[in-house]
């Protein structure tokens, strides 16, 4: 599964590291005993689960401060724990919804870009410049 | 002033955008194809679209008792002033001057942006390619890429003078720019309007995107959503498979960077408008039902030369662009029908990357006959090969003035009229070909018109290698053309009356061969939809049937030793799906054989296209040509008639006498030495 991920996470050109804690983003003033956390550049969230499909995160949304602070992070953490690894977009979705009833759902799988100026790919529009997913293996 | 097709052509800024992101689109789509099964996709996606409109009716009860039941206002719009005047309602009810909106194709479907502005309601596009077609008081011109006819030039320009800035000719330094002025609308308002992609009949909206700007119009207290009622779904797993499979075929994209999935957006409160706008009038038509398959990717719109050539701003309707904008517009009534379906050659790159399989180019030529337009000539000239007497008398008249082709290089006036000036014509046959005697045979040779009429050597040259081979053919005296002349100009009762005269002529062949693919693939499909006759057993493109037979017979070929290319003609390479065979035998045969980059886009002949639209002919075959340099050939192969008329026409003006132009048959008769 984790090697499915990254595989089409490169396709998509989106950087994954395997980590078995996320404690090191500590270092850039998150808390990460929250599930949700931002400063002015940086930010993490905690994924309910994954698709390996197209490397995508589920993430819930039950308030609009947490959407606020996806979207003004310009580098954004996700970690997703390996064991809610699921092969289809619809299998993730249903494991999230499974772990909670938020009746919003966002999916996750790459940076705000646009090409809409001769298709040429400009990131970091309207939300996170840079998404790094951290695939966590407690092992 | 309207812009004309010719100035379209010419547009320079244009040209290089459309290029760059026609280029960019199958750079990445190219990609994508060698991981992803694209082909599995279109089956899967076509099959939910096809089962979901069978229950739009049903879909369309369930999605509002269960948005109801769950205290949400819904409004049912039959027609698009409906939806309007609901919206009208909400807004001033809840006293709202300004709304931000994300990319909606069906507001731009029901003209919301103009009639909010005339109800001095102001609508900001977040999307930065709405945001900038609306900026500079134009209309998308392409269902994901909305400025896609703008040059980065042009916008540089209109931004420097709109907002008095000094920005350079730097896209990220661009969209910065844009980027900064959209944020600031954000927080001017408490509503966001924005569509959905799909919606499942049980309630759940998916939204996908790339920019992060949907996310900030859902963060309003008031939501409105508008939605077709083709996007309904029965569940979430067909739902996902459709903004799985979106994106892929749309942009080259594994998956946006986004999907917004919920019951509810995050506002307080919560409007939904479901649009009929005849589609439940559509979804009862039998042929036309497949309109709704759309999942409005905007793949087709790539893909056709047309679009790629003129943009989106000349081949439009009233809402969409290309070859959907055809079918969509024809929806939606559009006045302009006949002019819009008849920019269409016909040459089905559309079908070959739908994602949900319509038969966009057979559904055009249905249009095509509802709204005919042909002049009395055109006319004349195509009823007249329904009596192949009366059009072997006049190739025995004309034969002696054309003997050196048809190039009018005296009379300006009718060398521009008729598509002279940039491609001359051959000369015509002394007597139609189709007289030559034969022995009766089980296997027959339908030479069609363009050999009949033109290209006499290429039956000839077919007659000896089939001596040579031992196979006898029995050359088919024609009663009339096949028809696919007069279908593809809309003239539909008169190709049904060419096509049963020629039933009568072939329906005794246990095999059938063709030396152009336009009838062959008139034969195999469209004869089966007009009559449901099934030929497709017995049609063979000539080329390919002595390809299949030589793989079982041994003889010493003697190749050209030439740089040599193979150009796919646009019916037997997406019609009958014979010509990348006959490229393979070519390429084993010929140690210098060198591929033709955009092998098998279309050369724009098309018959009476090439008369009628002129200019995006000339464009077309000028590609075409650049390619065929490119490639650095000396001799073309091709299976076509028609690609050689137009492509040997077209080396003739240029006097690029170091390239020859020649059909298959010929290739092989000259290899086989017979
Ligand atoms: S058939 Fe060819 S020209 Fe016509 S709409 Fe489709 S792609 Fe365009
Ligand atoms: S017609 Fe097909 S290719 Fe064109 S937009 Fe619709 S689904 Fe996409």
């Amino acid at each position: 599964m984790i090697e499915k991920f990254i595989e089409t996470a490169n396709l998509s050109g989106v950087e994954v590291k395997v980590v078995k804690n996320i404690n090191f983003l500590n270092e850039f003033g998150l808390n990460t005993s929250l599930d949700y956390d931002s400063n002015k550049n940086v930010g993490f969230i905690k994924a309910l689960s994954g698709a390996t499909e197209s490397a995508s995160a589920v993430i819930n949304i039950p308030k609009r401060e947490k959407l606020k602070s996806i979207l003004n992070s310009k580098t954004l953490y996700i970690s997703i724990e390996k064991a809610t690894l699921r092969s289809t977009l619809s299998e993730a979705y249903f494991l999230a919804k499974q772990k909670c009833q938020d009746e919003y759902m966002l999916f996750i799988s790459g940076e705000s870009k646009t090409a809409d100026i001769e298709k040429t790919l400009v990131s970091g529009v309207q939300g996170p410049e840079k998404i790094v997913f951290l695939l966590v293996n407690k092992g | 002033m309207k812009k004309t097709e010719e100035e379209f052509c010419n547009d320079q800024f244009l040209q290089n955008a459309l290029n760059r992101a026609e280029k960019s689109y199958f750079e990445k789509r190219r990609k994508l194809e060698k991981v992803f099964d694209f082909e599995k996709f279109k089956d899967e996606i076509r099959d939910i679209k096809e089962k979901n409109i069978k229950s739009l009716e049903e879909n369309i009860v369930f999605l509002l008792n269960n948005l109801r039941s769950r205290g949400f206002e819904v409004f049912f719009a039959k027609y698009s002033d409906e939806a309007l005047t609901y919206f009208y309602n909400i807004l001033t009810k809840k006293g709202i001057k300004k709304v931000v909106k994300s990319k909606s194709l069906t507001t731009e479907e029901i003209n919301l942006n103009s009639f909010l502005e005339k109800n001095n309601i102001t609508p900001v596009e977040t999307d930065l390619g709405e945001w900038l077609v609306q900026l500079n008081n134009e209309k998308a011109t392409h269902m994901t890429a909305p400025a896609i006819h703008m040059s980065k030039e042009k916008i540089l320009n209109f931004l420097n003078e709109k907002f008095n800035a000094n920005l350079k000719l730097d896209i990220k330094e661009m969209v910065d720019f844009c980027k900064n002025e959209i944020n600031k609308e954000f927080d001017n308002t408490n509503c966001g309007i924005f569509g959905a992609n799909v919606v499942t009949r049980d309630g759940t909206f998916f939204i996908v995107s790339n920019e992060g700007n949907i996310q900030h119009v859902l963060n309003h207290d008031i939501n409105i959503c508008i939605v077709g009622i083709d996007k309904i779904v029965e569940n979430v797993d067909d739902a996902f498979k459709i903004v799985s499979f979106l994106p892929k075929n749309a942009t080259g994209q594994v998956i946006t960077s986004w999907i917004d999935v919920f019951t509810k957006p995050p506002g307080n409160e919560f409007f939904v408008i479901l649009l009929d706008n005849n589609r439940s009038k559509i979804a009862r038509e039998e042929k036309f039902d497949k309109v709704l398959n759309c999942i409005k990717c905007g793949a087709c719109q790539m893909a056709c030369p047309v679009y790629t050539t003129v943009g989106g701003q000349l081949f439009r309707g009233e809402t969409y662009a290309g070859p959907i904008g055809v079918l969509l517009s024809y929806m939606d009534n559009y006045k302009l029908m006949n002019e819009l379906s008849f920019l269409c050659t016909g040459c089905m790159a559309c079908d070959k990357v739908c994602s949900s399989r319509i038969p966009i180019q057979s559904l055009i030529l249905e249009i095509k006959s509802k709204y005919e337009r042909n002049n009395i000539i055109k006319k004349f000239a195509i009823k007249s090969m329904k009596n192949y007497r009366l059009l072997r008398a006049l190739i025995s008249l004309a034969s002696p003035y054309f003997k050196d082709g048809i190039k009018m290089r005296r009379f300006k006036f009718l060398r521009d009229e008729f598509g002279l000036s940039f491609r001359t014509l051959p000369a015509i046959n002394k007597v139609s070909f189709d007289t030559v005697k034969t022995k009766s045979s089980k296997i027959g040779l339908f030479a069609g018109c363009s050999t009949n009429i033109f290209y006499d050597d290429v039956g000839k040259d077919l007659v000896r290698l089939s001596n040579f081979l031992n196979i006898d053919i029995e050359i088919i005296n024609q009663s009339s053309c096949c028809g696919a002349a007069a279908l593809y100009n809309g003239l539909k009762v008169e190709a049904i009356n060419q096509a049963q005269k020629t039933i009568k002529d072939i329906e005794r062949f246990e095999k059938i061969l063709f030396l152009d693919p336009h009838c062959a693939h008139m034969v195999q499909r469209d004869y089966s939809e007009l009559f449901g006759i099934d030929f497709s057993n017995r049609v063979a493109d000539a080329g390919y049937y002595f390809v299949e037979l030589l793989k079982n017979r041994k003889y010493k070929f003697i190749p050209l030793n030439k740089v040599v290319t193979y150009h796919h003609p646009c019916h037997l390479s997406r019609g009958m799906n014979q010509a990348l065979q006959i490229e393979d035998f070519i390429k084993e045969k010929e140690k210098k054989f060198s591929e033709l980059n955009e092998k098998d886009r279309c050369c724009g002949f098309a018959g009476t296209y090439s008369i009628m639209h002129k200019h995006i002919s000339n464009k077309f075959v000028q590609r075409k040509i650049d390619n065929i340099i490119k490639s650095n050939s000396e001799v073309v192969i091709t299976s076509c008639p028609g690609c050689i008329m137009q492509i040997s026409g077209a080396l003739d003006v240029m006097n690029a006498q170091n390239i020859s132009v020649i059909h298959f048959v010929s290739y092989l008769k000259n290899i086989l030495g017979a």
